[in-house]
């Protein structure tokens, strides 16, 4: 499907109602249509995120509705001269504001929806995060002592002294058979 | 052993002369299905402008991008002489366009019509007098008087420019951008404010004005290219053609029912206000 296919979807159907009975732009119906959905979600997010977290995002109602309202005008004047019979205006007309008021609550409701899904993952997200941190936290780590100058300390046998524990405990264990005991700047003292 | 060689020698020297004359034959049937392949091409994609046209449709487009960039010169460019000549500047380019298009017309309705767009592109500056500026009745009444010329303008194209296939469509954009703007000025007369509702206007809010211009004002540039290339510019004058000057038609109906139904609704839903705020 072409780009241009795209976006004249209400012209190959107008085509397919009215026939030779109607000769209207191929863009400016398709095109008005999608901007009544996005004045739709446009309202829809706004209102959702200013009800969900009370931000300042809520559209001015009236604004929109009035700005839909010449977005239809533009359309029937459109159909009016495009028609052969006054007919054929009418019920364009008519046809047209019966599809924007079905996609202006389409754009309202996807536009919650998506709110509502992004809201859902991010909290999952956070959830996991947070899950993962504490899990790791209790999970036992294996850690090296060095000393002040980054040099491993070493047992009688010249092998590296090695400390086992997990973030949440006091004292660790040591590889040299010894308790160390965890100070609060991250160091340990052997007791 | 002599004679069949001569033979042979004639046949020799007749059949080149053969071939050259079956050679031509064959080019010239081909050129003339290449001929009526072309014609039934030309008859099959529509009207093919000439050169001066597409030139006046390139000024067509320099002045509307302008118009468009325009709106830029009133954020950086203070108020004064150098601002005032920019906003004209764009205007008197679509002018002298129009006037150029009057002296390519094929009939005298065309002529009359494209006058009619120098008039409107020109009419800009009834705006650099402070009295029109000032006054939102004299605004909207000078929009009046735009809408209703330039619909008649394109309902005169339409009737009489015989103007074919999508490009029809396109010059109806032209006609509709002005009767949006009256319809605006109409319904912000006809709304009685009950308090300051600046910021629930429609006509001041940006979901309009993204509108008017992303969708509108760009599909016009469209408009006025498809419109300096058409039939009804291509340049051939015949004065005795018959043309129709009436205006009672569907562009003058447009211009009547929709600023009227667009102010009706509009007063509707401003008058019921508490269903919104």
């Amino acid at each position: 499907m072409k780009f241009t296919d795209k976006l004249t979807f209400f012209y190959a159907l107008e085509e397919k109602i009215w026939k030779d009975k109607i000769e209207a732009n191929q863009f400016l119906g398709t095109l008005s249509i999608l901007f009544v959905a996005i004045l739709g979600a446009i309202a829809g997010g706004g209102n959702t995120l200013a009800n969900f977290f009370e931000w300042d995002t809520a559209p001015s109602m009236l604004a929109i509705v009035g700005t839909c309202i010449v977005v239809w005008g533009v359309n029937m004047g459109e159909s009016i001269v495009a028609a052969s019979h006054w007919a054929v205006a009418l019920l364009r007309s008519l046809f047209l504001l019966v599809i924007m008021g079905l996609v202006w609550g389409l754009g309202y409701a996807a536009s919650v929806v998506v709110i509502i899904i992004v809201t859902i993952l991010l909290a999952l997200i956070l959830f996991v995060f947070f899950i993962k941190i504490i899990l790791g936290m209790m999970t036992e780590k294996t850690y090296t002592v060095t000393d002040a100058f980054g040099h491993a300390e070493r047992d009688m046998f010249g092998k590296k002294i090695t400390v086992k524990g997990s973030d949440m405990d006091d004292t660790l264990r040591g590889s040299d058979g010894s308790t160390y005991r965890r100070n609060s700047d991250g160091s340990v003292t052997k007791e | 052993m002599v004679q069949p060689v001569a033979e042979n020698l004639e046949a020799q020297t007749l059949q080149p002369e053969t071939v050259v004359e079956t050679a031509k034959e064959e080019a010239a049937q081909q050129a003339e299905q290449m001929a009526a392949e072309q014609t039934q091409q030309v008859a099959e994609q529509g009207f093919r402008p000439n050169k001066k046209q597409t030139a006046v449709a390139v000024m067509f487009v320099v002045g509307s991008v302008l118009a468009v960039l325009n709106i830029f010169s009133f954020m950086m460019i203070p108020y004064g002489d150098l601002r005032m000549l920019l906003s004209c500047l764009p205007k008197m380019i679509l002018a002298v366009s129009w006037l150029m298009l009057a002296f390519m017309a094929v009939n005298k309705a065309v002529r009359v019509a494209s006058f009619i767009g120098a008039g409107v592109s020109l009419s800009t500056f009834l705006y650099l007098l402070p009295a029109f500026a000032m006054n939102n009745i004299a605004q909207t009444a000078i929009a009046l008087v735009i809408m209703l010329a330039l619909c008649y303008a394109v309902g005169l194209f339409q009737t009489n420019g015989g103007i074919k296939g999508h490009a029809k469509t396109w010059v109806n954009l032209i006609a509709l951008e002005m009767v949006v703007v009256f319809s605006l000025g109409l319904s912000a007369l006809c709304i009685d404010l009950p308090y300051d509702l600046t910021e629930h206007l429609y006509f001041a809010s940006p979901y309009y004005k993204f509108f008017s211009l992303m969708i509108l004002t760009l599909m016009c540039i469209f408009s006025y290219w498809k419109l300096a290339r058409s039939e009804a510019f291509s340049g051939k004058y015949d004065a005795e053609a018959t043309t129709d000057f009436n205006p009672v038609n569907k562009w003058m109906a447009m211009a009547v029912i929709v600023p009227v139904v667009i102010t009706i609704a509009i007063i509707v839903i401003y008058s019921n206000i508490s269903w919104f705020i």
